[in-house]
């Protein structure tokens, strides 16, 4: 296949070719209650030709990659009839390697067949159903892929890349009176079945937590102090932050790249948010990203200041900045864009208990949530939280909505913790044009952090 | 098709092949410059085979996998569902019919661009500073169908879309807009959207300022978006016989305001979730779910259908989630083709000048994370703007809205327009009127 590739770049007289092939197994299993809704394993199998002519792209995806030579002339056609465009890549080194996933054969995903797979999460549905009365249904899934990836460019780039991931969720649902509460927890892992397992230590704590939510009050709104636990504020740094830091998000777009400016003040000085894919073995960790540059570690926010963000090669020569291998894609059916790989808010000095001295009265806001930004603007719904009044942690409310403004509320964070976090699961979307590019496997990390004056709305 | 069919035969009780091929074409604008061409050409294949009652499934987009695709399909059946149900069989290929449309198959390359062209010099005219998105997109597909029972169909059909996201920065602040427009027919609906972009867009100016408190609510087509999935929901067959949806049980019961009339109808020829058959092989017909108030039907597939003893209403469709469109791996389950709501009596306009004082909600953040089941929504308002004595004053922000779909069409419903407008969202499609609510609790945040 290699040397198929090779000579359908070979055969171009494009300004410059990449193709993609791929080859990807996934298994999903999915539990609705006790009911076994989703086994099943599945394959995509297809490719892509991205042909850059006088500066416009001509990009072809397919699943029959004997006809390589017909679709790098049918990308190498649609790039011509996109007359002159401006897009330059920036330089980056010709890499040609070969990455192996490599895992402990004692502890490998792959070896545990898929009746055993089901059997962990029918235990997990089995042990959350019996945990109590009050809770009436649950939902557990899991999803493993296994991809194989032939990356080729004319700049004489050559990658033979595996990689495999597993993750899954779970999460308990109770009921009293007309009150339905969830809560969720992920799971996952690179390689190692055994981290799944370890699924099974937090089944008692989400059990205990819905049990005391669906008693607990509706927030009433209002402005408060919250203290953001490091699965929530992770996903708000991903979300809110995190999407602006995306190159091509700004990079057309003059007010935002004004306010988007490297070296301005975004946050107070003890505040750092990173990027990277050269992190050991995260969700989001991976050698090189899909233009075949070798992923990096990336500082977004330095001491406060602004100091960089993700780009692919385009962007990076577009803005004048270093390419940062940012540049990923879900699949082949779409061309790699500016993406986030492992995001984290880095630890601080701050306890928790530092934290929580002096709150007259706030709010402790934990747990997964689901957001939606909108350049800047973002509204998050949280599962739960806890009062935090004089300084003490409280009772459970329920309901919560934060919506602010991204500048404002990274001004607004006073303290950071020094226990840093990263997610195992989950994945990230992002719509180029009209279609939805999810899900991709990445990371969200943080400590606790704490933030002044955030609005909260009840539902 | 044959070869898999055979094979699966072999190793089960039942099976059913299903393949999609499809080409689509979207010219890709960015910064209102043409960047990048693109061409997808797909072949995809799913697999369902029932073994010893229980159902197994299977995907893959290798053009010429068989046998792997058939033992994974097996494999999984030993841990499938116990299921009864006969796959259809009906035979008949309806090839180039009524939902494949000539003009869209034989745009070129220049017509998209031309398009995209034309919707960028439209908002220009009028905001020369905008940051503008633009795809246009042709797309022609093959969907066949064959199972054990004999049964055999395909058809070929067309999509013509067009996709804009304007963002208009203003003093201190920014108003963003994301619209899409997809029909099976050829029209100049690219270039409506970007007219009505414009007229959205001449609203934005000023900020009018908003109180929290129970006012009249206007819901335009794309507003709708924070509605259609607690609406719908409750519809689907799988809920329904669980008696998990609301509406369970309550066939023939007035459950909203009699003026109301919502049919799911993939017949007609231009909407862009119209077929023939759907991803089950069932013939395709118009369901009326509520006639002039009163529940009159549900949406099932043929699973749903044998657990509740009724007739699959032919919405088994291949969909993941609600935040997906068409997803070959995924199993066909109860969706909606084409929701539609019949329009009412009053112009538009004169919606308009009926309200004293309202908002109108015209793009939402947050659809969809309401409670669904129960019927709930609870939304931000992305676009939205302040009517006062019968006229727009200017651009809402911080708002929400939050209510149940069905209280509100059955407590709060004042009025529906003349006019109709189709949608294609990321929960899905839809052709509803403007909707007018009476007492809806706004909040300003």
């Amino acid at each position: 296949m290699k040397a198929f590739l090779q000579e359908a770049i070979a055969g171009s007289n494009a300004d410059f070719v990449e193709i993609r092939l791929e080859d990807s197994f996934r298994t999903e299993i999915g539990f609705s209650g006790r009911d076994l809704r989703k086994a099943q394993e599945t394959r995509d199998y297809g490719g892509y030709v991205r042909a850059l002519i006088d500066g416009s792209w001509g990009f072809v995806s397919f699943n029959e990659p004997e006809k390589l030579p017909d679709f790098v002339r049918q990308a190498e056609l649609k790039a011509r009839s996109a007359g002159r465009g401006n897009v330059v890549l920036a330089p980056v080194p010709v890499v040609q390697d070969m990455v192996p996933i490599s895992a402990d054969p004692d502890d490998d995903l792959r070896k545990v067949p898929l009746d055993e797979k089901i059997r962990t999460l029918a235990d997990l549905a089995e042990r959350i159903l019996s945990y109590s009365n009050q809770i009436v249904s649950c939902n557990v899934s899991y999803r493993e892929e296994n991809r194989h990836v032939l990356f080729g460019t004319s700049e004489g780039t050559l990658i033979d890349m595996h990689g495999l991931w597993g993750a899954g969720g779970m999460g308990a649902i109770a009921r009293e009176g007309n009150v339905v509460q969830s809560v969720f927890s992920g799971f996952g892992t690179r390689t190692r079945w055994s981290e799944i397992l370890g699924a099974h230590s937090r089944v008692e704590p989400i059990c205990s937590e819905v049990v005391d939510l669906v008693r607990a009050e509706s927030v009433a709104g209002g402005r408060y102090t919250v203290v953001l636990d490091p699965r929530l504020s992770g996903v708000f740094i991903h979300e809110a932050f995190g999407h602006l830091s995306e190159a091509d998000n700004v990079s057309d777009n003059p007010k935002l790249l004004s306010q988007m400016q490297l070296g301005t003040r975004f946050a107070q000085d003890h505040f750092n948010v990173l990027d990277g894919g050269s992190l050991p073995d995260e969700r989001g960790t991976l050698p090189y990203d899909d233009e075949g540059v070798p992923t990096s570690l990336t500082y977004l926010i330095k001491d406060g200041l602004l100091t960089g963000r993700l780009h692919s090669r385009s962007t990076a020569a577009a803005m004048g900045e270093n390419p940062t291998g940012n540049a990923r894609t879900v699949g082949y059916r779409f061309a790699p864009i500016c993406r986030m790989t492992n995001t984290y808010i880095d630890a601080g000095p701050h306890s928790f208990e530092q934290m929580l001295e002096g709150i007259g009265n706030g709010l402790y806001v934990v747990g997964g949530g689901s957001g939606n930004t909108s350049k800047g603007l973002f509204t998050f719904s949280a599962e739960k939280a806890r009062k935090i009044q004089n300084g003490k942690i409280g009772p459970w409310v329920r309901d919560l909505v934060l919506t602010g403004n991204v500048f404002q509320t990274l001004r607004d964070i006073d303290m950071v913790g020094n226990d840093l976090y990263r997610s195992r699961s989950g994945g990230c979307g992002k719509s180029v044009g009209a279609r939805m590019q999810y899900p991709l496997c990445v990371s969200m990390g943080s400590p606790h952090v704490r933030i002044q004056n955030v609005l909260i709305g009840g539902r | 098709m044959e070869r898999i069919l055979e094979m699966a035969k072999r190793k089960a009780d039942k099976a059913e092949v299903f393949r999609i091929e499809k080409q689509s074409e979207p010219a890709c604008f960015s910064g209102g410059e043409l960047t990048t061409l693109e061409s997808e050409n797909s072949i995809s294949t799913a697999l369902r085979v029932i073994v010893d009652g229980h159902l197994g499934f299977s995907s893959t987009t290798h053009p010429d996998e068989a046998e792997g695709l058939v033992k994974r399909a097996v494999a999984s059946a030993a841990f499938g569902p116990e299921i009864d149900l006969d796959f259809p069989s009906v035979v008949r290929n309806e090839g180039a019919g009524d939902f494949f449309d000539p003009r869209v198959a034989d745009l070129t390359t220049e017509n998209l661009i031309d398009t995209g062209q034309n919707m960028i010099d439209i908002v220009r005219s009028k905001y020369p500073e905008v940051n503008l998105e633009v795809e246009v997109t042709k797309e022609k597909s093959r969907t066949s169908i064959m199972n054990s029972s004999g049964g055999c169909v395909s058809y070929e059909k067309t999509i013509y879309q067009a996709f804009l996201n304007v963002l208009l920065m203003l003093e201190s602040d920014r108003a963003e807009l994301e619209h899409t427009c997809t029909y099976t027919t050829f029209s100049d609906a690219p270039e409506q959207i970007a007219r009505d972009a414009v007229w959205r867009f001449s609203h934005c100016h000023r900020v009018a300022p908003v109180e929290t408190k129970k006012m009249t609510v206007l819901f335009t087509s794309l507003g709708f978006r924070g509605l259609f999935v607690p609406l719908f929901y409750g519809f689907g067959g799988d809920l329904v016989y669980r008696k998990l949806s609301l509406l369970s049980g309550r066939l023939g019961e007035s459950i909203v305001d009699p003026r109301i009339t919502v049919v799911d109808d993939p017949t007609r020829r231009e909407l862009p979730a119209s077929c023939p058959f759907d991803d089950e092989g069932v013939s395709t017909g118009r369901n009326v779910l509520i006639d002039k108030g009163v529940l009159t039907g549900y949406m099932y597939d043929l699973r749903s259908a044998g657990k509740a003893g009724a007739k699959s209403s032919g919405n088994g469709f291949k969909k993941s989630s609600l935040y997906t469109g068409f997803s070959i791996d995924a199993q066909p389950n109860t969706n909606p083709s084409n929701l539609i709501i019949l329009p009412g009596m009053i112009p538009k306009n004169d919606l308009i000048k009926d309200i004293r004082e309202g908002i109108i909600v015209d793009d939402t953040m947050g659809a969809g994370q309401g409670n669904n089941m129960n019927g709930e929504f609870s939304m931000s308002v992305a676009l939205g703007y302040k009517i006062e004595n019968g006229e727009i004053v200017g651009r809402v922000k911080d708002v929400m809205v939050s209510g149940n779909v069905y209280e509100s069409f059955k407590n709060n419903f004042k009025a529906a327009s003349r006019e109709v407008w189709t949608e294609d969202t990321l929960f899905g499609r839809y052709q509803v009127p403007w909707l007018v609510f009476e007492d809806m609790p706004v909040a300003a945040t």
